[in-house]
């Protein structure tokens, strides 16, 4: 692996006015890996990934993305992003929003584009294309999202708490579903959440950060075969992957 | 119901009470007013219309670029409403001759009675509609580096589509009462609604006065129309015009 391949984040701190929320943090993303930050709220992890999607600027530290700045990879649709809140236009049908990124600045889009209509068939909204977002429920929008960011056929994705918003049942199903659009694809994938469950289901390592001033604990590997399917979750080394990372977040917060 | 049963009393109060013709003319005499010489009417009409149109058409322009100006540079907003605010309250009888001398007797002094007191409502709309573009969708456009014209064409204009229409339903009166009292302001420009109505006045011809006004009432009631159907028709994803789907 080249030594400028992938997300280095070496020593980033944030402050916003007077309150430090991130204490100097380190970490490293290689291609293709599937990376959880877990934490509980306010401990600073959908700040660490603003920035390292170029979102805000770091107090203090560095941030590169394949070897460049945040915004330069912005400027080239390196970067895939998921925000909490679906965002979808809801001007346009469920099939536009989806191909609203890929119309951005389109010149800077790469050669070859996955097939969004393909995209959408995989997330089961084939029916809904040419539906506009207020006809979908939360969860059928934040598929969309989904959709939007892998359509964009970026070698990165940046995931801020995308099911936080959802019920137990669906938030289930989208974590089996993002498991399936991330199986094909090489891109690797930040992804940000406070459940435990979310981050063993999906991620090839979770980092545990603690509560404000946000600063790593430690970090899991997770050795669970792949491709990740729901029945994963029955066995016993799941558990033991949620106890250990249970572990690290009471340590984290009786700081 | 409520029209008709206006109509009625109306009719009935003026023939009853015996009001003279200038102070109100009752509904069938208004109408036969009108039969008479349907075609002098309805040109005053579309003369009339045609100054509201292209007034309020140079209004929303000038209010575009004025709006997206605003949206962007916070301290110019600032700047920019004791002038907005004078615009709205001035009286259009106190500085009408300042109006015609600057730019001309006649259409432009008309067409810019009417984009002058329209442009505030227009720029209070675009600005407000504007900023309540959803701010999820706007880090979503810096997440690929959108440049500032996508963000404006994409996703802060339509954001301003609902009340850009809302301030439309209120231009659309106010500039309708400008161009008639423009047009009314000056003699021999053009046989618009607002002169007729003046000559009528100052004859003291009754049935031509309340023709004329019906006329103009008749017109700002269907552009109001125009723009309810345009609502539905550019609104259709808008949480305002789903109350009525159910």
């Amino acid at each position: 692996m080249e030594p400028d391949l992938g997300i280095n984040v070496r020593e980033v701190s944030k402050n916003f006015g007077s309150t430090r929320a991130l204490d100097p943090v380190d970490l490293d993303l290689g291609p293709g890996e599937v990376v959880t930050l877990l934490g509980p709220s306010g401990c600073g992890k959908t700040t660490l990934l603003r920035l390292v999607a170029g979102l805000e600027r770091p107090s203090g530290g560095t941030i590169t993305v394949d070897g460049r700045s945040p915004a330069e990879a912005r400027r080239a649709k390196r970067i895939g992003f998921v925000p909490q809140a679906p965002a979808l236009l809801p001007w346009r049908t469920v099939d536009a929003n989806a191909k609203v990124l890929r119309d951005l600045r389109p010149d800077a889009n790469p050669v070859s584009l996955p097939d969004p209509a393909a995209l959408l068939e995989q997330v089961g909204l084939t029916d809904f294309a040419d539906a506009y977002p207020h006809e979908l429920s939360g969860g059928m929008q934040q598929r969309v999202g989904l959709v939007r960011a892998f359509a964009l056929g970026a070698p990165y994705l940046l995931m801020d708490e995308p099911f936080a918003a959802l019920d137990e049942i669906t938030r289930a199903e989208m974590r089996y579903l993002l498991a399936e659009l991330c199986e094909p694809v090489n891109a690797a994938v930040l992804f940000v959440t406070h459940s435990i469950a979310e981050s063993v289901f999906l991620s090839d390592r979770v980092v545990v950060l603690s509560s404000r001033p946000g600063h790593i604990v430690g970090s899991a590997q997770i050795g669970l075969p792949h491709p990740r399917v729901p029945e994963t979750e029955d066995d016993p080394e799941f558990f033991e992957y949620e106890r250990q990372l249970r572990q690290m977040l009471h340590t984290g917060a009786g700081r | 119901m409520g029209a008709v049963a206006l109509v009625v009393f109306w009719e009935v109060f003026v023939r009853v009470r015996g009001v003279r013709p200038f102070v109100l003319l009752p509904p069938s005499e208004i109408i036969s007013t009108f039969l008479d010489h349907p075609g002098f009417y309805l040109e005053a009409t579309a003369i009339t219309a045609w100054h509201l149109g292209l007034g309020l058409a140079i209004s929303l322009a000038v209010s575009l670029v004025i709006g997206a100006a605003l949206a962007a540079v916070r301290p110019l907003e600032h700047a920019s409403q004791p002038l907005l605010v004078l615009i709205l309250v001035t009286p259009w009888v106190a500085y009408i001759n300042s109006v015609v001398l600057f730019v001309g007797r006649g259409n432009p002094s008309i067409i810019f009675l009417v984009s002058f007191v329209t442009v505030p409502a227009f720029v209070y709309a675009i600005v407000s509609g504007m900023r309540s573009a959803d701010p999820a969708a706007r880090e979503l456009f810096a997440s690929v580096d959108a440049s500032r014209r996508e963000v404006l064409w994409r996703l802060r204009l339509p954001s301003a589509v609902p009340s850009m229409l809302t301030a439309l339903r209120i231009n659309l009166g106010l500039g309708l009462g400008a161009a008639y009292f423009a047009e009314g302001s000056f003699n021999s420009v053009g046989n618009g609604l607002g002169e007729v109505g003046k000559r009528a006045a100052a004859n003291n011809q009754g049935s031509l006065l309340w023709t004329t006004i019906l006329c103009t009432a008749v017109l700002g009631i269907a552009v109001q129309v125009l723009v309810v159907l345009a609502e539905r028709w550019l609104l259709h994803w808008h949480a305002s015009q789903r109350i009525r789907a159910r």
